[in-house]
């Protein structure tokens, strides 16, 4: 529930810092899924208006807690996945990914990134559970309800790309704050280096 | 574990079953025969399926976004927007349909035609602005066919027309239509004045009500149509004066002109007659043939008179030497062919005639004539050929043997004896006297006549009033 001692500032900040979480987990997992470390994280949310169609595809995967609720959405296209992805699964080249490789790719790459969210959050003692990610045709974003509120729930929306060398991958998130007193500590946790246990999520 | 992530978990496989049900409604959508698109209203393509990547050469991951006006060349695109807006401007539209014809192979300059639904879709959250399906059918083999059935249809001696709600011709479908009605251009023509306006002046005043009734049905219920369609002129002379000439020889602009048939179906939609098909047929030939053929039988019909008036004696109503010659002729025959067994000849003649003539005038002597004539006609069969041979005299030519010919002139003779003929206030009776005889074989007929004429003269020999009958 929306406490009402706290101010506009401080609701900003936190809101603000659970975007740098999600951004930050997701660069970090693409980064470690991807194995290419120059993936960089731009914001877009003041370039593109939120609700737009963003990929062919997006793969999408709920966060949820008592306190918190993140929609976290990657948009892509088979072919910006199949460039980073097919060393992966030990091909030559990009073309022998199969659309299945891709999907799991993705699916994955949320899991991830989810996975993450998770940790940090149980960090903040904030227990929270992951879905299985899902994977439909970008176009379903239509749907997707980025309508703002601040009481009693606090819902707002953020967009960011990563990109390296005219791969672009696009990131959405909705966030639904349920409880904003639960969240107040995660404004001081500091994001750690690079995390390399990522088997703990997988 | 959380009591929320236990009621994830038991999501999870519901959302599998989610996904697979997706991804199949999806593959049905990519699949779907025709080019399926969904565009927002800036025109950039939101989802296109596989036809519409292939039929345009776009990569289907290069859909998204692509501004479906680069696909046109700048007039077909001018006519596309036109239908859109007319849905996007009117609120109370769903959809709008229509056909417009597409390169789909720019480099090749291929051109395809398609039926396009363009459909107005829920906008979602309205990032994309409004949003439109757009399903196009490609209708090249529809227009292949069409083509082949026209071919047929112009090279038809008919005249196949449409016209639109305004009375005007929109399109020709035979090339004979051009050679019916004397014009090479009926574009957007009014029909009223191309077929009616040049015999206006011969036109009943039902049939210029009947050519208002055809512009009256356009655009209205198919009910008005049937209704008034009996009233509508489907039998007219067709022919153009020419006006150089027009008062100089009207007779040979008519022996030009063509009696025209004319049919009319109504291209309905949605219970509204928005065309009429026309079918002109020239039946000319048929019509000049009928009255040829009617011409030929009045004159047969008078020649029959003028034949029957020679061969029928215009007094007594039996038939003349004349026809004798050649009726009998043809009765003898058959009869030296076997075809008949016999042919007997009675032959008459009035007792004392030559009394009744000098006593009461030639007129009374033919009032004599006629009535036992009338006696001859009634007895004899449809066989027998009865002859007013002279004078006073009867033949009658009977296809039997003599004793039937006996039988018949005894017949003959007592009802003459029974005859009472009123002249003025007296009344006065006659007799008859008769030889009969057979015919034998390739007898001339003048002989035949003879033999039947030496037993008549024994008959009056013997005190007249009798029948003498030999062989």
């Amino acid at each position: 529930m929306l406490d009402k001692q706290y101010s506009t500032e401080q609701l900003e900040l936190i809101k603000n810092k659970i975007i740098d979480l999600i951004q930050h987990a997701a660069l970090e997992r693409i980064r470690l899924h991807s194995r290419i470390d120059d993936f960089e994280l731009a914001d877009q949310r003041t370039i593109i208006p939120p609700g737009t169609i963003l990929g062919n595809w997006m793969a999408l995967i709920l966060v949820s807690g008592d306190a918190l609720r993140i929609t976290f959405k990657l948009h892509f296209s088979h072919a910006a996945i199949r460039k980073i992805a097919y060393p992966i699964y030990g091909k030559s080249s990009a073309e022998e990914l199969s659309k299945q490789q891709i999907f799991d790719f993705v699916k994955e790459l949320c899991n991830l990134s989810a996975g993450y969210l998770v940790q940090i959050f149980e960090d903040n003692h904030l227990h929270i559970g992951i879905s299985l990610p899902l994977c439909t045709r970008g176009f379903y974003e239509l749907y997707a309800d980025y309508s703002p509120s601040s009481y009693p729930i606090i819902k707002y929306s953020h967009i960011w790309s990563m990109d390296y060398d005219a791969i672009q991958i696009l990131g959405s998130a909705i966030i639904e704050i349920l409880d904003i007193s639960a969240l107040e500590h995660i404004l001081e946790y500091e994001f750690l280096e690079a995390d390399d246990d990522e088997m703990d999520f997988l | 574990m959380s009591n929320i992530n236990q009621d994830i978990q038991a999501s999870h496989k519901i959302l599998t079953l989610l996904e697979e049900a997706n991804l199949h409604s999806e593959y049905i959508l990519d699949t779907i025969p025709g080019v399926f698109i969904i565009i927002n209203e800036k025109f950039k393509i939101l989802r296109g399926n596989i036809e519409f990547s292939q039929m345009f050469g776009i990569p289907y991951e290069n859909i998204l976004h692509t501004d479906f006006s680069s696909l046109f060349d700048k007039e077909i695109w001018a006519l596309f927007v036109k239908h859109f807006l007319i849905l996007h401007h009117d609120d109370n539209k769903k959809s709008v349909q229509f056909e417009l014809s597409i390169q789909v192979q720019k480099k090749l300059g291929i051109e395809k035609p398609f039926y396009w639904h363009l459909t107005k879709m829920h906008s979602g959250n309205g990032a994309e602005g409004n949003i439109y399906t757009l399903m196009g059918e490609d209708i090249s083999q529809l227009r292949e066919s069409e083509k082949k059935l026209l071919s047929i249809f112009s090279s038809i001696p008919l005249g196949i027309l449409t016209i639109n709600e305004k009375g005007l011709i929109e399109d020709t479908y035979s090339n004979y239509l051009s050679c019916l009605l004397g014009e090479d251009d009926f574009d957007n023509k009014s029909f009223k004045e191309i077929i009616f306006d040049p015999i206006r002046e011969d036109l009943t005043r039902d049939e210029r009500k009947g050519i208002e009734n055809i512009l009256l049905c356009l655009n209205n219920d198919i009910h008005i149509f049937e209704m008034m369609m009996p009233s509508f002129p489907n039998q007219i002379f067709f022919y153009k004066a020419d006006v150089d000439d027009a008062c100089l020889n009207l007779k040979t602009e008519i022996e030009k002109g063509k009696y025209l048939k004319i049919s009319y179906k109504p291209v309905v939609y949605e219970g509204i007659v928005k065309r009429l098909l026309i079918i002109i047929e020239d039946r000319s030939t048929i019509i000049r043939a009928e009255k040829e053929e009617a011409k030929a039988k009045e004159i047969k019909e008078k020649s029959k008179a003028i034949y029957e008036t020679a061969i029928r004696d215009p007094l007594t109503g039996l038939y003349t030497r004349l026809y004798m010659e050649e009726a009998v002729d043809e009765l003898l025959k058959q009869c030296n062919n076997d075809i008949l067994d016999q042919v007997s000849l009675l032959l008459f003649d009035i007792d004392h005639f030559k009394a009744v003539n000098d006593t009461y005038g030639h007129d009374i002597g033919d009032v004599v004539l006629k009535e036992v004539a009338s006696v001859i006609l009634s007895l004899v069969g449809e066989e027998d050929i009865p002859i007013r041979f002279g004078g006073e005299e009867f033949l009658v030519f009977i296809p039997k043997e003599i004793t039937a010919g006996f039988s018949l002139a005894e017949k003959i003779r007592t009802k003459v004896e029974n005859l009472v003929i009123n002249i003025g206030e007296k009344t006065i009776g006659v007799t008859i006297s008769g030889g009969i005889t057979a015919y034998l074989p390739y007898e001339e007929v003048n002989q035949f006549i003879k033999r039947a004429d030496t037993l008549l003269y024994q008959a009056k020999e013997n005190g007249r009033n009798q029948n003498i009958y030999a062989l």
